[in-house]
């Protein structure tokens, strides 16, 4: 049925109902607050008695007013307000027509109203309602006429000095703005618009504290309160949008105290899309609406470009993938323009080396953005140099070649590291020397990939060249002259190593690499009795030496003790002797320097008529009660030689032998927990498990906590079995873990660290393959029975096999023989 | 912030101007009394210092240090050297519309 039919039909009704229902019909409307119905009852009423239904027809007309104003209809308000003049209600309806007239942001004649009210000043009026009156004074920024309302001649020079505050505050007279603000007391009705201006002139002050204690103390709800709101959401930062991000009207109001008007219809919006992970909407939506976006160039629109494309990288996986899909749809469909197709191509190929997409993939995208970029911007090489390297240490990357262990056994294979894409890698280097055949860094990245590779005829052609395009580069010198020394090209070595030596005097690595050089240089025209050439060599070797060091290189003891061997091979016995004086002078332990004098001039292959002497003192020093200082400087000189020999000669065994003899009789007597370190060392590094184990309760016998041998201790016993690790042991190395972080041993630290990472890496793979195990029983239940006792003898025999275990029942047992773990 | 922000330079600014903008900033924000500042500064010179290295900023940086929008304009703000007071209509309007809304 129409509106119009309806109310005919009411009317109608009405005409014919009694005085007595319609009064109890008004009565009801106006008790349950339907004050329209009651306004159209008492109106048939009014039309019957004025007087007397006059009262109850104006309380309806509030009623609904009110009722208007709270649903923000305010033009109809206004509506019911002026049917209240025409009936020449007082009272309230000038309260209603100043809050309508307030609403509407009529504020001059808010303010009159309300000057008029507060004239009037009945106590009637609410001290929110009032406080509202005294906002509309301020709000209507009219100089208020002090004469007109004697009154309250106070209030209006204190609201009248709050405007000329703000209008300070707008000028940059903060100052005066302040002294403006003095005439207002604190018990002023005006006192939170003090506060507020207090607050922009220490926000426009850059003074933040203050700005956020002022508007931090408005009275909520008030119109100051409200209009502080997006200061403190600026200045409070993310936290602050934590607190208001669901506030559109303030964050609107936040781009417009950041002088960003022209984002107000654009950032509230994109901002609750993005909140809610509506992010391609976002992204839409700002492309829609914000011109310029997106930018390249400086300024908040290519801040919020960065974000948009950058973003996806901190997103979840799911999201990422819609993320991108909808960015190259973009592209793909040729919605893009220049600068943002090219924006999108960089995200997506980023995106793409992350997620491990297919090589030719990520390349071809790459492609794309350079062959777009130069479409754009013009050509620029560097710009192309640079994605080729990148593309080529990327495709060079090492990975692991084997997996990691074979899971059946438990036991930890090496993990020899291959590249991941030799050949693009190859094209992507060469290509940006295609590009600039003098990029240093290109040059350098296929070294490395030569030498990742061991392409040793590639490498030292690479290095030739490298050489001749930056001769000052040290690091290339350096590794020219290895190779060189590889190829016994002893001359050409020295030459590259003195260069680089010359370049960084500090680098000892260098240094050293030149003496080893001369050394081997020296050798050769010694055997060829070149005297005069090898006196040279050596003289230069002295030179980048060291006199006070005990290293067996640099140190100008040991570089004359392998000189006096020189001059003995040439017979030169008298110069030999001379030399040798000098090196006993200068040599800081005497076996340590006896024993490998002697080593070298073996190596050298002396005439044995030389040796016999030094032999027999040789012999006496390892005679006698052994000590552990000795034992140390022995196991210092073999294993240098063991490092140094690249085939071991048989009489060098015997001196090995020797060695182990005497570090094992030393191993019986007292030693400190240091030395013991270093003769566990050599213990591992000759396999001599015995000894080690020998060397280990001893040193924990001192002290039970000492992270070193509970480590080593911990390494022979589980050996490469990490796979067999249990709960238990992994809670034991987390353990020695900390002992060393308290004793801040760095270099154990790591190796620990290195170990546990390991052990739990391989928890993971055997994770894998026991649930694939379980997927297995699930689907194929009647498994041979032959492959489960199979599998258990393989078990069994693993077991079997790991040492750890067993080492662990026989140190339990004392006395027991121990097995060797490598064997 | 984008270090071309925190330096106050153009994107297309060469070594010279990037390492002018760098030491006029250094003396604004010596270490001792603007430590983070002068970190953000350090960190950003260090990314545009030469070519080589503004390139590898605009091809492979992947950050953002902003977790919606809106934090940008926040940011953005916030590492303004001086704000402005709007003119004295527009803080009219907006008080108004602050009491309407």
């Amino acid at each position: 049925m129409g509106k119009r039919k309806k109310r005919k039909r009411q009317k109608g009704h009405n005409k014919i109902a009694p005085i007595e229902v319609l009064e109890k019909k008004a009565s009801d409307a106006l008790q349950a607050r339907k004050y329209r119905q009651a306004r159209d009852y008492l109106k048939e009423l009014y039309k019957r008695d004025k007087e007397k239904y006059l009262p109850d027809l104006i309380a309806a007309h509030e009623g609904l007013a009110l009722q208007m104003i709270n649903e923000g209809r305010f033009s109809d308000a206004k509506q019911v307000v002026d049917h209240l003049t025409e009936l020449g209600a007082t009272g309230k309806k000038d309260w209603l027509e100043f809050i309508v007239s307030f609403k509407q942001g009529d504020f001059v004649k808010a303010a009159c109203t309300a000057l008029r009210l507060l004239e009037e000043d009945d106590n009637r009026t609410e001290s929110g309602e009032k406080l509202l009156m005294y906002d509309s004074l301020v709000l209507s920024f009219e100089p208020l006429d002090i004469a007109k309302i004697s009154k309250q001649s106070s209030i209006i020079r204190e609201a009248n000095q709050v405007q000329a505050a703000l209008r300070l505050v707008c000028e940059d007279k903060y100052e005066e703005a302040m002294a403006c603000l003095r005439a207002i007391s604190l018990s002023s009705p005006f006192s939170h618009w003090k506060l507020f201006v207090k607050g922009l002139i220490a926000f426009y002050k850059m003074e933040e504290q203050k700005a956020r204690k002022a508007f931090s103390k408005l009275p909520d709800q008030s119109i100051p309160a409200k209009a502080a709101e997006p200061y403190l959401l600026l200045l409070d930062g993310p936290e602050g949008l934590k607190k208001y991000e669901k506030r559109a009207d303030v964050l609107g109001l936040a781009c417009w105290v950041a002088d960003r008007k022209d984002l107000e219809s654009v950032l509230p919006r994109a901002e609750y899309l993005w909140r809610v992970g509506r992010f391609r909407d976002s992204y839409a939506h700002v492309r829609r609406n914000m011109g310029g976006f997106p930018s390249e160039d400086q300024g908040i629109i290519q801040a919020l470009s960065d974000f948009y494309l950058n973003a996806v990288f901190q997103m979840k996986e799911r999201d990422a993938y819609r993320y991108i899909d909808f960015l190259d749809k973009m592209v793909a469909r040729g919605r893009t323009d220049g600068i943002e197709k090219l924006m999108i191509l960089r995200t997506i190929g980023l995106w793409l080396e992350l997620t491990g997409a297919d090589d030719p993939i990520v390349l071809s995208v790459w492609k794309d953005f350079l062959r777009w970029h130069s479409e754009v911007y013009g050509e620029d090489r560097d710009l192309q140099a640079l994605v080729c390297v990148h593309l080529g240490d990327l495709f060079s990357r090492e990975v692991p070649g084997d997996a990691p262990f074979f899971p059946l056994s438990g036991r930890a294979r090496s993990r020899r590291p291959v590249v991941y894409n030799e050949r693009l890698a190859q094209y992507c280097y060469e290509s940006c020397l295609e590009i600039d055949p003098t990029n240093k860094q290109a040059h350098f990245s296929l070294l490395g990939l030569y030498e990742k590779t061991g392409q040793k005829s590639k490498i030292n052609k690479k290095l030739d060249e490298i050489i001749e395009l930056f001769p000052e580069d040290k690091d290339t010198l350096y590794k020219a002259g290895l190779r060189c020394m590889d190829r016994r090209a002893f001359i050409k070595g020295m030459k590259y190593l003195e260069r680089a030596a010359k370049l960084d005097l500090l680098d000892m690595r260098v240094r050293e690499a030149f003496i080893v050089c001369c050394i081997k240089a020296a050798l050769e025209y010694a055997k060829r009795s070149k005297v005069e050439r090898y006196r040279a060599l050596l003289s230069k070797a002295l030179e980048y030496g060291e006199s006070d060091s005990d290293d067996f290189n640099l140190g100008h003891a040991y570089l004359y003790a392998r000189w006096a061997n020189f001059e003995l091979l040439n017979n030169n016995v008298t110069d030999a002797e001379q030399l040798l004086d000098k090196a006993s002078e200068l040599a800081r332990h005497e076996s340590r320097f006896l024993y490998f004098k002697f080593l070298v001039g073996r190596l050298y292959e002396v005439p044995s008529k030389y040796m016999s002497s030094i032999e027999k003192r040789v012999k006496k020093e390892f005679s006698g009660r052994a000590s552990p200082e000795k034992a140390m400087a022995f196991a210092d000189v073999i294993s240098y030689f063991q490092r140094a020999l690249r085939t071991i000669p048989k009489w060098f065994k015997e001196e090995q032998r020797r060695v182990n003899r005497y570090i094992r009789k030393t191993a019986k007597g007292e030693f400190s927990q240091e030395q013991a370190r270093v003769l566990v060392e050599y213990a591992l590094q000759n396999r001599d498990e015995d000894l080690a184990w020998s060397c280990i309760n001893k040193a924990l016998e001192q002290n039970p906590d000492d992270p070193y041998f509970l480590f080593v201790r911990f390494q022979l016993e589980v050996g490469s079995f990490y796979g067999f690790v249990d709960e238990e042991e992994l809670e034991e190395l987390k353990r020695i873990l900390s002992l060393a972080e308290r004793q801040r041993d760095q270099e154990l630290i790591s190796r620990i660290r290195k170990t546990i990472q390991e052990i739990e890496e391989m928890a993971c793979v055997g994770e894998i393959f026991d649930n694939h195990d379980e997927e297995l029983d699930e689907e194929e239940e009647d498994l041979d029975e032959a492959v489960d006792i199979f599998v258990e003898n393989l078990l069994r025999e693993a077991n079997k096999k790991r040492p750890g275990k067993q080492r662990k029942k026989r140190n339990n047992s004392s006395g027991a023989t121990q097995l060797n773990l490598f064997d | 912030m984008n270090p071309y922000e925190v330096l106050g330079i153009g994107v297309d600014a060469d070594d010279v101007s990037v390492r002018n903008a760098y030491l006029d900033l250094v003396r604004r924000y010596p270490p001792e009394r603007h430590p983070e500042k002068f970190k953000q500064i350090t960190e950003a010179y260090a990314r545009l210092k030469d070519k080589k290295s503004r390139l590898e900023y605009y091809l492979f940086n992947r950050e953002t240090p902003y977790r919606s929008p809106f934090e940008v304009l926040i940011s953005y703000f916030s590492e303004a050297d001086e704000r402005r007071p709007p003119n004295f209509e527009e803080i009219k309007e907006y008080l108004r519309r602050c009491a309407t809304q």
